[in-house]
């Protein structure tokens, strides 16, 4: 049986975040290609730390630096 | 030869033959049992086989005789000899001539038919069969009599001239006809992850899915299960005993290929998590097809249908979407080497994507037999999304999706969080959590996304999971049970099981036929067989009410309330299945759906009359902005939304919260650039915002033009542009994802600036719940919005475009 992954996180300011899987998600990775590493549009990170950043804001899920890596260069 | 026969009369001829091919009745009342290829269409014409034809053989249980007679094919019916076939299968069969009978005695039961007379006499009981006639003597019956008097499963197979004949349920048929046993498998089904479970439990997992009343289980055919070593033999055991159990029940298989093993995965980590879920590398995309290949031939059989990969969204498929249609172009090719009919269904990345849908299409998969949706209960964690979402992608799908494409419903899932044992020391935020996922909002949940989904044209279902895997040592720690299954890790039973054996046995054996209401303050929708029907209703705004009466008096037409016509033995019920009120009288609906079953003819008419041809779409409420050229939002805290919504976003991720307390100014929302650099969330850098579906919705890629309001922030003295610029881009969902504007720097000064951006491909269709972002990283101040409008159209002349 696939393991459940399942975090319930209360943030201190009192509202609660909650991720659970398996269940059917939407989230994709967001697109980095054609921003500059380091600049502005690029929140001054790399682009697979960038990417990491903006997936985790709206899955409150890590990806390793490798993954990151790897799909932000189309792989 | 097994000389048990079980008799069920009537067993098969309950399958609905609704699309068998136009051939003559007899033949395709045989052609829609199970487990049979279709029949090749005959002419009505009554004839002999031609004398070069092979002779007809008879397979009973895998073993081929040549029977003397060989049956007959005449009028496109079989006719197969009595003696021959039946003192095969162990019974004793007399012809008395002078009395035109024939008598056949198995099991200590005596069977009288009569050549021309269509029916069989069984001791005192008097059962219709087809007739059996006379030829030179001997006696033929039609092949379907077989079943209707000792209900074995019989079917034709025309290519090899064959008549097939199981005794068993239990015994595999060499041939199937994925579609028939699709449709006899029903509209329900649960997924079930057998990789890892013990043998043992294969069973259990079955019975409850059966016990569900579901009839098609969806499994993962594990690569790593099956080749854990590269160039390694398959080890075959764990499914061979799924298949073989879900055989045994009744139950009709669909497997997910997928997904990585270690040594074939891209990734190089040792976390399961990531080199499952991570494609295989390009040097083992030959790997990938022979494994495809092989467990798609060694169960083809018992497989009625494949789906590439399982729900591929970042954290199920950690690539992009060309090397997911890579992966599933190569196992379309590699599953039809092994079975040309294989059904292969590619699958989309979650929230019913359909310019993922469309791109599949546009990167030449026509071959496949459908897409799989997975409409998600939350966008983000934590973020509800109630299933009304989906109502309008699967209008679109039904209209635009294609003729005879497959759109089943993958995998709908709702989370569920429960305290172990009670404890009076919760946080607010823990007791809103429990309220919120509770097990009986999951119940509803499920009734009304499965009602929504059936009506919209989704033609299985499945939940998923059946069961919660056993929790991991952390979470045995923890004070909560959370999880997404109809049963939990222990085995015992949430709501939602018995939830979806309700909507089972009351709802998926009925097609949708019509509704009652479809608009925002009331849903009811009727599903009927022509024998009973059953209503499903409830009110998203909370706003409405049902009047029910068993007396057969005509609608009172009582304002702002639907009636239903019941009948004396009709049930009201809850998500659950309990009853909650009688069939008369008037019932509050809210957003907790109400199940009302045997309802009168009256509501069945009406419902009928309101049955359209196209997709089913809510009716409009509020302004309409189909013929409005722009659409525009005030970034107040009283602000209007006039067709572009931003405040249904508050709990999204990064979501800007603050607004400007500028005393007698323009006001407007604030994102905050990030102040502790350890601290990700201390950031509110975005704004989201969703354009009115009826303004602009899965375009395609038409021009918009955007225009953005934005404070400038004040001149610092003594800074350097890096340590203070400020500017921000716009991020838009386009049919081939979500795309962006240059970033915009926002120039120091006094008042407000208004930039303008010429995007020339917008789709809007709310890809991952939203059409657009306004995206401030990058920005090392905090930037103050008014507005944002879209208007169709490239910028006019008159306005200058950054």
């Amino acid at each position: 049986m696939r393991k459940l992954v399942l975090a319930v996180a209360v943030v201190a300011a009192g509202a609660a975040t909650f991720v659970a899987a398996p269940q059917a998600q939407a989230q994709q990775y967001p697109s980095v290609a054609g921003l500059t590493p380091f600049s502005p549009e690029a929140n001054f990170m790399s682009l697979p730390g960038y990417l990491r950043y903006r997936y985790f804001v709206t899955s409150r899920t890590w990806i390793s630096y490798e993954e990151a890596a790897r799909i932000a260069a189309g792989g | 030869m097994n000389s048990r026969f079980s008799f069920r009369p009537f067993l098969f001829s309950l399958v609905s033959p609704l699309r068998v091919p136009q051939v003559p009745l007899a033949v395709a009342f045989t052609a829609s049992l199970l487990g049979f290829s279709s029949l090749s269409p005959l002419p009505a014409r009554a004839q002999t086989a031609p004398a070069t034809a092979k002779p007809i053989v008879v397979n009973i249980d895998g073993r081929v005789s040549s029977p003397d007679p060989a049956p007959l094919l005449e009028g496109g019916v079989v006719y197969v000899p009595l003696r021959g076939v039946l003192e095969n299968l162990g019974a004793r069969v007399e012809y008395f001539p002078a009395e035109k009978r024939i008598e056949i005695r198995q099991n200590d039961k005596t069977y009288v038919l009569r050549p021309g007379i269509a029916n069989a006499t069984v001791g005192s009981e008097i059962l219709p069969v087809a007739a059996p006639k006379l030829v030179a003597g001997r006696a033929f019956v039609p092949l379907r009599s077989i079943a209707e008097l000792f209900g074995y499963r019989v079917g034709w197979l025309s290519a090899e001239r064959t008549v097939a004949i199981y005794t068993n349920d239990s015994i595999k048929p060499v041939f199937v006809d994925h579609r028939a046993q699709l449709r006899s498998g029903g509209a329900f089904g649960v997924a079930i992850d057998f990789a890892g479970a013990p043998l043992a439990e294969i069973p259990r997992l079955l019975d409850a899915a059966k016990s569900a009343g579901a009839g098609l289980v969806k499994t993962r055919f594990d690569w790593n299960t099956l080749q854990p070593e590269k160039n390694g033999a398959f080890d075959w055991s764990v499914y061979d005993a799924v298949v073989r159990e879900a055989r045994a029940r009744g139950l009709k298989v669909v497997g997910v290929l997928g997904n990585s093993t270690q040594w074939a995965s891209v990734s190089l980590s040792n976390q399961p998590d990531e080199w499952r879920n991570s494609p295989p590398k390009e040097s083992e995309l030959a790997a990938w097809s022979n494994y495809v290949k092989r467990v798609v031939g060694r169960y083809r059989v018992d497989v009625q249908a494949w789906q590439v990969w399982e729900n591929p969204s970042a954290q199920n498929f950690r690539s992009v979407p060309r090397n997911y249609r890579n992966l599933l172009r190569l196992a379309t090719e590699a599953a039809r080497q092994s079975d040309a009919k294989a059904i292969v269904h590619a699958a989309e990345p979650g929230g019913v994507e359909l310019d993922f849908i469309g791109d599949l299409t546009r990167n030449g998969l026509t071959s496949i037999d459908g897409v799989t949706v997975f409409p998600v209960a939350q966008w983000q964690p934590g973020v509800a999304n109630a299933p009304e979402s989906f109502i309008l992608p699967y209008a679109i799908l039904r209209e635009q999706g294609g003729r005879g494409r497959d759109y089943w419903l993958g995998g709908a899932s709702a989370p569920v969080v429960e305290l172990k044992t009670p404890d009076a020391s919760l946080t607010e935020a823990q007791r809103e959590l429990l309220v919120n996922f509770s097990p009986a909002a999951q119940a509803d949940y499920l009734v009304r996304l499965f009602a929504l989904s059936l009506a919209g044209g989704r033609e299985k279902l499945f939940w998923n999971p059946l069961q919660d895997s056993p929790p991991s040592a952390s979470e045995a720690l923890s004070p909560f049970v959370a999880g997404t299954g109809l049963v939990r890790s222990d085995g015992t039973r949430r709501p939602a099981f018995n939830a979806f054996k309700m909507m089972s046995a009351n709802v998926g054996s009925r097609p949708y036929a019509g509704n009652l209401s479809f608009d925002r303050n009331a849903i009811a929708l009727l599903f009927d067989d022509k024998k009973t029907g059953t209503l499903v209703a409830w009110s998203p705004n909370g706003a409405a009410s049902l009047n029910l009466s068993s007396s057969g008096l005509p609608d009172p037409r009582l304002p702002g309330s639907t009636f239903v016509a019941t009948r004396p033995d009709s049930q009201v019920l809850d998500s659950s299945g309990a009853v909650i009120a009688p069939p008369d009288g008037v019932i509050r609906l809210t957003q907790r759906p109400v199940v009302i079953t045997n309802v009168g003819l009256d509501t069945a008419t009406a419902a009928a009359a309101r049955l359209g041809a196209g997709g089913l779409r809510l009716a409009p409420s509020g302004t309409s902005y189909a013929a409005a050229q722009e659409v525009r939002a005030t970034f107040t805290s009283d602000g209007v939304e006039d067709g572009l919504f931003w405040r249904r976003f508050q709990n999204f991720g990064g979501m800007a919260r603050k607004f400007s307390t500028y005393y007698q100014e323009q006001n407007g929302l604030v994102t905050e650039a990030q102040r502790e650099i350890l601290d990700l969330q201390s950031s509110k850098p975005f704004i989201y915002l969703d354009v009115a579906d009826d303004f602009l919705f899965n375009a395609g890629g038409v021009p918009v033009t955007i225009t953005v309001e934005v404070r400038r922030p004040p001149a610092s003295s003594g800074s350097s542009i890096i340590n203070s610029a400020s500017g921000f881009r716009v991020e838009y969902d386009s049919p081939t994802g979500y795309k962006s504007t240059p970033f915009q720097i926002v120039e120091p000064g006094e008042g407000w600036a208004t930039y303008t951006f010429a995007i020339p491909d917008a789709s809007f269709a709310n890809a991952e719940g939203y059409d657009l972002l306004i995206n401030t990283n990058g920005s090392k101040r905090n930037l103050t919005f008014g507005s944002l409008a879209v208007r169709r159209g490239a910028p006019s002349v008159a306005q200058p475009v950054q």
